[in-house]
């Protein structure tokens, strides 16, 4: 792990990824210092993420998360590799790899960052989705921290954008696939189980349809958890009510093995 | 650097005599700074080679084509051979099997009806570039296949649900196909560049057919023969 390599990594992300692309000699030590970062970074923030629940789920969080990291790498390069050729950019799988890993190295050092931060949150009382949406908006900063790197490796020429929403697209879905089935990350502190892997259910395009369907149907609803019912004027209402606080009760209890 | 290690030395306070030679001086900035490189330029790669092409006519071109389409064959049943992996065994090898068929129906069926339409209209296309214009076409859908293939078998292997799987499995193939039209409508269409107004029009009717004919035909191929999506049990 090169001292030098990782300043680069975080101040220079053009002069890295010229590296990369050009099959430049010090691409070792990128891969290296890489593949170093994403298990460092990625490990500490998995670790943070199952310290909410604590015991266990620190070092299931830990492991997983870089295996999450590193699984999306794996399969989403071949497919890196076929769309920048088709899309004007025949590079060898050499040059794609070093890039790809290039850039999760640096989300993996954002994430890294976002940590301690993370944890003195979770330290202090942060709720359980708080910290989800907490822990998303550290991951999209890392994301964006890695995109830059990636849109900069493209170089110049036609195709750049599409290539960087290929890329975007692919590594979004395969990534999103692989945590999925990668869950729990996130567990409440009461759960009593801790599975190291969640019984396979759906998928993540599934999951993303159904939440999206369920915010659309409740969006419109006036029902509210933590507010006062206001007296019903029917006897529908009043059922209506009961449903949704059931539906709700429901969600919970389906939360209870955590995200 | 020199500076630096100076610095560095006269801050430990024991700073070596100073060299008698005076160094060379650095090169200009701009030659060091490496010249900007076109993106599709480079290292030789499997994808450049597999995708570009020699000079038309050029001895030995033929065989190159024919390699070219045995490779990106290959690549699709690789395809094929992830999304076998959900109900594993000899679905495997049927998968593997089926995915290929598809670009080799378009380019045996398609292509050679295509070839005789746009020489009705005497369009400036001989069978040399046809054949050419369809071995890019096919390398690039094999190319696009090959590549999705390991992520596509996470996909197939891990969604619990069979529509999921066959959504998935479904969605690669028209990305592949809607490359692999792509790159045969932009070689075969080169040549027609620099035939009169009318001939251009009327080669451009003839490749919206095609492109319709390819897709329909690439559909009912995949849909009947692959397991996936309950053709060929």
């Amino acid at each position: 792990m090169s001292a030098t390599v990782l300043a680069r990594l975080l101040r220079a992300p053009g002069d890295i990824a010229r590296a990369c692309r050009d099959d430049d000699p010090e691409v070792r030590a990128i891969a290296a210092t890489s593949l170093a970062s994403i298990a460092l970074g990625a490990a500490a923030f998995g670790g943070v993420i199952g310290s909410f629940r604590g015991g266990a789920q620190i070092f299931y969080g830990a492991a997983k998360v870089p295996l999450a990291v590193l699984a999306t790498l794996a399969l989403s390069v071949p497919a890196f590799h076929a769309l920048a050729a088709v899309l004007g950019r025949p590079w060898p799988m050499r040059s794609i790899v070093a890039l790809a890993l290039a850039s999760a190295g640096r989300s993996s050092l954002v994430l890294l960052a976002f940590a301690p931060a993370l944890w003195l949150m979770l330290d202090l009382g942060m709720g359980y989705h708080t910290a989800a949406i907490v822990a998303s908006c550290a991951y999209a900063v890392a994301g964006f921290a890695a995109l830059s790197l990636l849109v900069r490796g493209l170089g110049d020429g036609k195709g750049r954008i599409t290539t960087a929403i290929a890329f975007i697209g692919v590594f979004f879905a395969v990534g999103g696939q692989t945590a999925w089935i990668l869950r729990p990350y996130l567990v409440r502190p009461r759960a009593t189980n801790i599975p190291f892997l969640r019984e396979r259910e759906g998928s993540f395009a599934e999951a993303v349809l159904t939440s999206l369907t369920s915010a659309a149907i409740y969006s419109d609803r006036p029902y509210r958890i933590d507010a006062p019912p206001a007296p019903a004027s029917d006897a529908w209402e009043r059922n209506q009510r009961t449903r949704s606080r059931e539906v709700l009760e429901e969600d919970n209890d389906a939360e209870e093995g955590g995200q | 650097m020199q500076a630096h290690a100076s610095y560095v030395d006269a801050l430990a306070g024991d700073a070596p005599p100073e060299p008698q030679e005076v160094t060379p001086p650095d090169p200009p900035e701009e030659t060091r700074v490496a010249p900007p490189m076109p993106a599709d330029e480079g290292t030789p790669s499997f994808a450049k080679s597999l995708l570009g092409g020699g000079p038309e006519g050029a001895p030995g071109a033929l065989r190159d084509d024919a390699q070219r389409f045995a490779t990106a064959l290959a690549l699709s049943a690789l395809y094929g051979l992830s999304i076998g992996t959900r109900d594993g065994g000899l679905s495997i090898l049927k998968h593997a099997a089926a995915v290929p068929l598809a670009p080799l129906a378009v380019a045996g069926l398609g292509v050679p009806a295509l070839f005789i339409v746009l020489t009705l209209f005497d369009a400036p296309i001989d069978p040399p570039a046809a054949v050419k214009a369809a071995a890019r076409g096919a390398a690039t859908t094999g190319l696009v296949l090959g590549g999705l293939a390991p992520a596509m078998a996470l996909f197939v292997t891990t969604s619990s649900s069979r529509i999921g799987a066959a959504f998935s499995a479904g969605l690669g193939l028209i990305l592949a196909g809607a490359f692999g039209l792509r790159a045969f409508l932009g070689a075969i269409g080169t040549p027609l560049g620099r035939a009169s107004a009318g001939v251009r029009t009327m080669s451009g009717f003839a490749l919206a057919g095609f492109a319709i004919f390819a897709t329909a035909l690439s559909a009912r191929v995949w849909w009947s023969t692959l397991p996936i999506f309950g053709g060929a049990p």
